[in-house]
């Protein structure tokens, strides 16, 4: 199709030509080859139309609206450049159209090597406080403002350890101290509980894979609202729940029976093991475990929880047997480290 | 007593005639962010003072940030509001083109003097550094256009970030500067502007209490400050959590450290000295309860000016509430208040969470406009879905108290903070007892002030904030136990119709109002003996 | 839109005699080309022209054609190059890169369908030549005018050598489709250059449009109120006219011209010592190229990011120092390299006018010339460095003195007599390079209080 309309204007712009040509002979006077003049205009005109409505149609779809302008466009770089117009514009408008170069190559960007800071940060020489600190000045101190400030010292640390802080200064008799506990607790849980909910508004849009990884991503923002103690009580029996079931809706289990399921994702089944033990249904937590062992996750990171679900159900042969085989070095003072020396003894 | 009053009130306002005076109003009440756009606790006091004293003329000066955000006035003026401007300090009023100028700079010289003045604590400036302060956005100061544009303001600005600012990014203190300066020119504007009243009345330090120090000073009238909350604490924590201002040390640092930013500090610090400001010019400062009191000494307040009205309600209004209710306690936690951060309504549904599992016949209804701070709102709306409560939560919107307060058993206050919060008045006056969080005057409220009002008996329970488990708790030790409910119920009628009756309010207003006009006829008296 | 620049620089870290000749070469070519070249160029027809038997009168004509056609097309698309360049460069700042094609199309087939519909009418009306002839007028100034339009895209291309190899075979092929046709004899010309303009017009643009892919095909954004600057637009124009308005007064003043062809005049007597002269600014153009749009935009660069990525006063500060030195080594070394080229000529120049066959009597004239050229570098560079500041306002007050001192000075030189001329070019040139130098270090010394306390 656009061939025909093209060679159309092929046919017109010759004629044009030759009418051109032949006026041009037709005599010295000045206005004796008007009438050929006018016609090789018109000649060029439909010409330039056919051109143009050739060339539109085979633009890229992106190209083509709107029509009036992009027709009216070519046309016009058609009609003002006779000939020329029409190499150029196939030259350089639909070829190179079809052709962008490749951006990978304009990606890349030279940058020059960054300056040092003019001035340098202020380190403190030696930290003005450690966690454990914190807790007793907020337990202890007798000066609100001291209070304060170690409330405003837990910006540094992860919610997981700021928690008591916050928890403990939420009753504070002073005002103040109260209020700041508060917004750096709640800030903390908004900015879990804002992510579950856009997760859980694009859930049902998604496809069959990406709604997998939502259910298990919603499932692990759960387990971090647990983990770091921004919930408590009757909530938190609540949000096990909702951790519980995206996880199950991810991994494709029912509740009864979650050893059926192939071992896909077994970073999803550590965690389910997980939540699971949270919410004491142990012999299912043993399978989930199990399950992640055999999708390939290291042993060693799954015997301290093998051992305490040992330790719930009361067989400390077992817990005993599992801590022997911990290999993992701990670090000195902290909990798993204390308590893999106890059974050892 | 109170047809005297009246009296004497008549006298003063024809004398004032008398003398020759134009004036637009009596009291001029400062408002940043409340009456008449927002609904809440302030505005129904603010309502309630102008309905209260029909005889005192009253202008309303609204202060705002920006005008997209306040929709139409939420309240009917009463007759006596005889003047209503409105201004947002956020929109600049210069629509000048930046231009180039030298600028005053024997006006910057003076600013230094007044800045060092701030600086230290406690002093307050002489008369001549207060006229550099009330020279603000007048030729012979510093101008609006001197501050944006001129070379002085800039040499100004360098020079103290050269010597004071430990924040390396000069990007950001040169906006904290614009940003923390720029309202004061509109300030500056509104005291030049306003028709004259006689006295200033302003229910708020921060703006609007800056507003009324300057309006002092250029016309030598009297100045009232009323207090509900403390405003430069709430600044003061909005501030420390503020994720606009950057903190340089956070970058660098992982110690534990409560080092604050310059510009973090810079900002904490600002809002303290235009209180301090409000409070050097005023005269009487009043709180609502014995708390703020001394909050207000302790952050600058003259120990001798400052004094406590406490909220009152119109008790017999709540009769007929009081007599609507039925004879069994109905299952209902009421939350009145606006869906707003502040009343942590999150803890609220929370806690229905928890009673839903004892008792799942409780309900718990959020009664109050839901326009403030819509994204809350939606918070709140999908936490009760995620928490499955759609059956046992209800947000009602805006309604009639009077058609709600009898079917309530429970009325429940959740909030981070409070002053003295008017529901609970008109929750007891109504027979509800009430569960509020340890804030304010709440616990005053609840379990008395003094020795007699302490032997009444406790009206409900105090909770502490965020501790959904302990409001459960203490919901069902009132809703379980019928004879304490109605202890409390017989403790909380008893409590507001001694201690909190409107009358007691209004006469009080009234007296503060009345000692004003007169120091200000004297002023006036004295200004035109002496010319 | 300097990406040629750093690109050169890198030539120039390999730091060798023969890689510092090779990246002044192509700086040369690429900022000085397209001007230079068309200069040589035509003179080269013109000489085989005339060896291949076409009469000198057609030759004569044929170039005072093309110099009217490059003339024309300059000023009427001067203030579209500038006002463009900024649209385009805007975008880029902006990420929006997809908005460049449709823009760049509706920038031509203004400039081109404007020019189009301006100048058909004095031509057709104007010459009485073949309407052949009119039409191949007509056309080499369409495409001239789009062509300098393209050409914007040139200092922010990075691929040199392609540059450079495109304008050698734009320019072949424009030599040789003259020669070929020159049994037409001015016709023909007139289609070689055409052909040869042509050439590099769609090659161009075919490169930018495969750089560029676009959402559309046209778009006239750029006209946007909000989004451009007509304040640009008059200091393009101004500029151009400024440059050429001696030139006019000479060709149309009857004692120091005479008629060509049609309307068109020429004089003798100024015009090739100028063209000549302008031959010479090659080695400040490279200097230009390297120093300014590379070592200067760099440290421009720098001075903003410091500002935007919130450094202290005092890094600022030193970055504006270091901005300052920037710009003015570059404004030294093309002092430098300028003041060489003109002693040399000022040594050689009577036997380099000897060695083309062109009278002696010019000497004066074209060594005058070759100064005001090199000082026009200058103001060149000074322009440039205000643009990456963004004093729009002063811009347009030092071309707006340019044009008037040329205006003013080149009609007292018609009035002191013909020992003086060309120094009214000269002196309005000085006299802008010096305001401009003035305004700049003006513009320095408070740019950060205008940075931060003026903006907006």
């Amino acid at each position: 199709m656009p061939g025909l309309v093209m060679l159309w204007g092929l046919v017109a712009e010759v004629l044009a030509g030759v009418l051109l040509w032949l006026s041009e002979g037709a005599g010295e006077e000045a206005w004796a080859g008007a009438p050929g003049v006018f016609g090789a205009i018109i000649l060029h005109t439909l010409s330039s139309y056919f051109f143009a409505q050739g060339f539109w149609r085979i633009l890229p779809p992106r190209y083509k609206l709107p029509t009036s302008r992009s027709l009216g466009f070519l046309f016009s770089v058609i009609w003002i450049l006779p000939v020329l117009g029409v190499l150029g514009i196939l030259w350089s408008v639909t070829a190179a159209l079809k052709r962008p170069r490749n951006r990978s190559l304009k990606d890349v960007q030279t940058i020059a090597l960054p300056e040092l800071p003019f001035s340098p940060p202020f380190i403190f020489p030696t930290p003005p406080y450690s966690e454990g600190a914190l807790r007793q000045i907020v337990h202890f101190a007798e000066r609100p403002l001291k209070r304060l400030k170690a409330v405003m010292a837990t910006r540094s640390i992860p919610a997981v350890a700021a928690m008591p802080i916050w928890s403990k200064a939420t009753r504070d008799p002073v005002d103040d101290v109260r209020l700041l506990a508060y917004a750096m607790k709640d800030d903390n849980e908004k900015s879990l509980t804002d992510r579950i909910l856009v997760l859980a508004e694009a859930l049902p849009g998604g496809g069959p894979h990406m709604q997998t990884v939502y259910h298990k991503t919603i499932a692990a923002l759960c387990w971090e609202l647990l983990y770091h103690r921004l919930v408590q009580g009757a909530l938190r029996q609540h949000w096990i729940q909702m951790a519980r079931r995206h996880m199950e809706a991810s991994l494709r289990v029912s509740s009864t029976e979650p050893d059926t399921a192939e071992i896909e994702d077994p970073d999803a089944w550590l965690l389910y093991g997980r939540i699971l033990l949270e919410s004491q249904e142990l012999d299912k937590a043993k399978a989930a475990f199990g399950n992640a062992r055999a999708g390939g996750i290291d042993e060693q990171k799954i015997l301290p929880w093998l051992a305490e679900i040992a330790f719930e159900q009361g067989c400390y042969g077992q817990v005993k047997h599992y801590l022997s085989m911990l290999s993992r070095t701990c670090e000195k003072g902290k909990e798993l480290a204390l308590v893999k020396e106890w059974w050892n003894k | 007593m109170v047809e005297q009053v009246k009296a004497d009130f008549l006298e003063a306002n024809l004398s004032a005639a008398r003398s020759g005076e134009r004036t637009v109003a009596d009291i001029g009440l400062l408002l940043e962010g409340t009456y008449p756009y927002i609904r809440g606790g302030v505005s129904s006091w603010v309502h309630q003072i102008i309905s209260g004293l029909p005889d005192i003329r009253f202008a309303v000066v609204f202060i705002g940030g920006e005008s997209g955000m306040y929709g139409p006035a939420q309240y009917q003026f009463p007759p006596n509001v005889t003047h209503v401007e409105t201004h947002y300090l956020l929109q600049g009023q210069t629509n000048s083109k930046p231009g180039a100028r030298r600028g005053n700079a024997r006006a910057f010289e003076k600013m230094e003097a007044l800045h060092a003045y701030l600086r230290r604590e406690g002093e307050m400036p002489g008369e001549q550094l207060e006229r550099a302060f009330t020279g603000l956005g007048s030729p012979e100061g510093i101008s609006e256009e001197d501050f944006l544009y001129s070379k002085a303001s800039w040499e100004y600005i360098t020079h103290q970030y050269r010597r004071r600012c430990t924040e390396p990014s000069f990007i950001n203190y040169f906006w904290a500067v614009r940003a923390m300066h720029a309202p004061l020119f509109v300030l500056a504007r509104i005291a030049r502007e306003l028709p004259p009243v006689r006295a200033i009345h302003s229910i708020s330090t921060g703006y609007a209490g800056f507003l009324g120090a300057i309006i002092q000073l250029r016309r030598k009238i009297p100045f009232i400050l009323t207090e509900h909350g403390i405003y430069t604490k709430e600044r003061k924590i909005d501030l420390a959590q503020a994720t606009w201002i950057r903190d340089h040390n956070d970058d660098v640092c992982n110690t534990l450290h409560d080092e604050m930013g310059y510009i973090r500090g810079l900002w904490i610090r600002f809002y303290e000295q235009i209180g301090r400001m409000a409070y050097a010019h005023a005269s009487p400062i009043v709180s609502l309860y014995e708390g703020n009191r001394l909050r207000q000494i302790s952050d600058g307040a003259e120990a001798e000016k400052t004094l406590v009205i406490p909220n009152g309600i119109s008790v017999q209004r709540y009769c007929v509430a009081l007599e609507k209710r039925v004879n069994e306690i109905p299952p209902v936690l009421g939350l009145i208040g606006r869906v707003v951060p502040i009343k942590d309504i999150k803890t609220f549904i929370r806690t229905l969470r928890i009673l839903a599992n004892e008792r799942p016949d409780v309900q718990g209804w959020i009664v109050g406009p839901e326009d403030e701070d819509p994204s809350y709102v939606n918070e709140c709306k999908e936490l009760v879905a995620s928490l499955g409560l759609q059956n046992s939560v209800k947000f009602l919107g805006f309604q009639n108290v009077l058609e709600i307060l009898p079917q309530l058993g429970l009325l429940v206050l959740t909030s981070i903070s409070e002053a003295l919060p008017l529901v609970i008045l008109e929750g007891f006056a109504s027979g509800v007892p009430c569960l509020a969080t340890d804030v304010g005057s709440c616990r005053e409220l609840i379990e008395g002030r003094g020795e007699e009002d302490r032997g009444l008996g406790a009206a409900g329970s105090v909770v502490f904030i965020a501790d959904p488990e302990g409001t459960a708790k203490a919901a069902r030790q009132l809703l379980d136990n019928p004879e304490r409910w109605r202890a409390a119920q017989r403790a909380g009628l008893e409590r507001v119709k001694r201690y909190y009756d409107d009358k007691l309010m209004f006469s009080s207003y009234r007296n503060l109002y009345q000692q004003a006009l007169d120091r200000d006829s004297e002023g006036f008296a004295e200004l035109s003996g002496a010319t | 839109m300097a990406g040629i620049g750093f690109e050169i620089r890198k030539i120039l870290e390999r730091d060798s005699y023969w890689s510092v000749l090779r990246a002044y070469g192509y700086a040369g070519v690429v900022s000085g080309g397209p001007w230079a070249l068309s200069i040589l160029s035509i003179m080269m027809i013109g000489i085989l022209a005339v060896m291949l038997g076409v009469a000198q009168r057609e030759v004569n004509a044929f170039q005072i054609c093309v110099t009217y056609l490059m003339a024309a097309s300059l000023i009427w698309s001067g203030g579209m190059q500038l006002m463009f360049t900024r649209f385009v460069a805007d975008r880029a700042y902006a990420g929006e890169q997809a908005e460049v094609l449709p823009n760049l199309f509706g920038a031509l087939i203004i400039t081109m369908g404007g020019g189009f519909a301006l100048f058909a009418p004095p031509i057709f009306w104007l010459f009485d030549g073949p309407f052949f002839q009119q039409l191949l007028l007509l056309t080499n100034f369409v495409v001239l005018s789009g062509l300098w339009i393209a050409l914007i895209f040139l200092s922010g291309m990075k691929a040199y050598r392609r540059i450079v190899w495109t304008l050698a075979k734009g320019y072949t092929i424009g030599i040789i489709v003259a020669l070929a046709a020159s049994a037409w004899a001015l016709n023909g010309l007139l289609l070689g250059v055409l052909a040869g303009h042509g050439y590099l017009l769609f090659s161009f643009l075919h490169h930018i449009v495969r750089e560029y892919p676009g959402n559309s095909l046209l778009k006239l954004d750029f006209l946007d109120r909000k989004r451009s600057f007509y304040s640009l637009f008059a200091v393009g124009t101004l500029y151009y006219l400024a440059v050429w308005v001696d030139k006019f007064i000479f060709w149309f003043v009857p004692h120091t011209s005479e008629p060509v062809i049609g309307p068109l005049r020429a004089s003798i007597i100024y015009d090739l010592p100028i063209f000549l002269a302008y031959l010479f600014i090659l080695p400040g153009m490279a200097v230009f190229l390297v120093s300014m749009e590379a070592d200067f935009a760099e440290q421009h660069e720098r001075f903003y990011k410091a500002i935007r990525e919130g450094d202290t006063l005092m890094h600022i500060e030193y970055r504006r120092d270091r901005m300052v030195y920037a710009a003015r080594q570059g404004i030294y070394e093309i002092f430098k390299v300028q003041g060489i080229t003109v002693a040399l000529c000022l040594l050689w120049g009577r036997d380099l006018l000897h060695a083309i066959g062109i009278s002696p009597l010019y000497i004066h004239l074209f060594y005058i010339d070759v100064v005001a050229v090199s000082v026009q570098v200058l103001l060149m560079a000074i322009l440039n460095v205000l643009f990456y500041l963004d004093a729009r306002r002063e811009v347009l007050l030092i071309t707006a003195c340019f044009f008037i001192t040329n205006l003013l000075f080149t009609f007292a030189t018609l009035q002191l007599g013909a020992e003086t001329f060309g120094y009214g070019f000269a002196a309005s040139v000085s006299l802008s390079a010096f305001l401009g130098l003035f305004i700049l270090s003006r513009k320095f010394n408070r740019l950060e209080y205008e940075t931060f306390m003026l903006q907006g």
